[in-house]
């Protein structure tokens, strides 16, 4: 049994060496060059109507910020559904043109009542040199 | 009793003025056991006597306690190690009655000195890997030691980010809006009370947009401002949230620096441009961002406190 120690120490040392290494070499930097932070809410009102909300703040002043997509989704048992998706075509308060920062509220009255839903919102920002966007998935209500 | 023995000091205060020496041999001849009343005030008095002298001056006459234990536990327990029993010496000197009392009580278990050591290194070793573990975990972007700030690779965020959350670069509603002509305005018509707007702002600084999103059911609060000087910009974005915040702030890889001021933690995301100072409140997420310098925008994120 006292011969087991220092492997046991070793291991353990081991373990804890790989552990703390973990951030040495995880990904890559993947700032982005045009949002500093964005969000995205879902909410259910008390007539059981959805309010979804998304907010982002570019850089700078950019050509379009807003979002190119919010897609209302709904839990079944094999999996998310969406059920509907606004897009700038149908509602075009989801982006705006040469702004800092862009928010926009959305109701959607749900098909199903008694089920959950989520929004799936991508967030969209362009300026001169290029766009980026990022997904942003609400929590769930 | 009280007068017996105010009596008893009185009569035989002439023994505190002998010596230790003489005591003893006195007690060595008094009527032990006392058979009447008198006797043992005398012998009482005797006792007192001998316990001042020895305690102003200590001569070795009362045997110590624990020693004493010991060798009681030697002699008549020899089964029982000592270490197990030290704690109890105290109690078992008092009296023999106490002494019974305690021999009656279960014994303690006796603990090797080698399993106590082999525990201990045990208990040692899961600390430091938890410890390790909670390290790992911060530097991975869950705030262990913190409050609820967590961040990934690209993303920081006071609540969840969902495994798929993702952004990309270089890829080429209906809520009540009112129009307000600055920041302090809109604070004060929908009672936001817990920061006001920046007293200070760079030179040269105005504001640019202003946005105000509100919704009564449910409750929502979005308060927007950029501020700029026609290069540079600031903004100020405070959300409302429920259960947890759910905003997400661009940053580069490795840490958030965190700086705890007035009792409120402030986190400090560092992006690919410009940075951001977040902070959060029981209702609201605080985000200021820019591209101006560090210590710009903490003066800002000071005057809205002034």
């Amino acid at each position: 049994m006292r011969k087991k120690w220092p492997v046991c120490a070793l291991l353990m040392v081991l373990c804890m060496v790989m552990l703390c290494r973990i951030p040495a070499y995880a990904a890559e930097a993947r700032a982005s060059d045009r949002i500093y932070h964005s969000t995205a809410t879902l909410s259910k009102a008390s007539n059981g109507d959805l309010s979804i909300c998304f907010s982002v703040r570019g850089t700078g002043k950019m050509n379009v910020i807003g979002a190119s997509s919010v897609a209302i989704q709904r839990s079944t048992i094999t999996g998310w559904v969406t059920e509907y998706t606004f897009t700038p075509s149908n509602a075009p308060t989801i982006q705006a043109e040469s702004k800092f920062q862009h928010s926009a509220v959305l109701t959607y009255s749900p098909l199903f009542t008694g089920k959950e839903y989520r929004a799936v919102v991508m967030i969209y920002v362009e300026d001169a040199t290029g766009t980026s966007t990022q997904q942003l998935i609400s929590r769930v209500a | 009793m009280d007068e017996l023995k105010g009596f008893d000091n009185n009569q035989y205060a002439y023994l505190r003025q002998l010596s230790i020496g003489k005591l003893l041999e006195l007690l060595n001849i008094a009527p032990v056991p006392a058979s009447c009343p008198e006797d043992e005030a005398y012998v009482d008095a005797l006792e007192e006597a001998i316990i001042e002298k020895e305690n102003e001056n200590p001569t070795g006459f009362f045997p110590d306690v624990d020693q004493q234990w010991e060798q009681f536990v030697t002699q008549y327990l020899p089964e029982i190690e000592e270490a197990a029993l030290e704690p109890e010496g105290m109690e078992h000197a008092d009296s023999a009655q106490t002494n019974q009392q305690s021999l009656e009580v279960p014994q303690k278990r006796v603990v090797p000195f080698r399993r106590v050591w082999r525990t201990a290194l045990v208990a040692a070793a899961a600390i430091v890997c938890m410890f390790a573990i909670m390290v790992t975990a911060q530097a991975t972007g869950i705030d262990v030691f913190g409050a609820m700030a967590r961040w990934t690779e690209d993303v920081f965020s006071f609540g969840q980010i969902p495994s798929d959350s993702e952004v990309s670069d270089n890829l080429n509603g209906e809520a009540d809006r009112q129009e307000f002509s600055s920041l302090q305005e809109a604070f004060d018509a929908y009672g936001m009370t817990e920061v006001h707007e920046p007293t200070w702002l760079p030179d040269g600084y105005v504001l640019g947009e202003l946005d105000v999103t509100h919704l009564d059911d449910p409750f929502l609060r979005i308060f927007s401002a950029s501020y700029t000087d026609g290069e540079r910009s600031v903004g100020i974005s405070i959300m409302s949230y429920e259960e947890e915040p759910a905003s997400q702030v661009q940053k580069i890889s490795g840490s958030v620096k965190s700086v705890e001021k007035n009792g409120m933690m402030f986190y400090h995301v560092e992006n690919s441009v410009g940075r951001t100072i977040a902070w959060y409140s029981d209702q609201y997420e605080y985000y200021l961002s820019g591209d101006e310098g560090d210590d710009i925008l903490w003066e800002i994120v000071d005057s809205m406190f002034e």
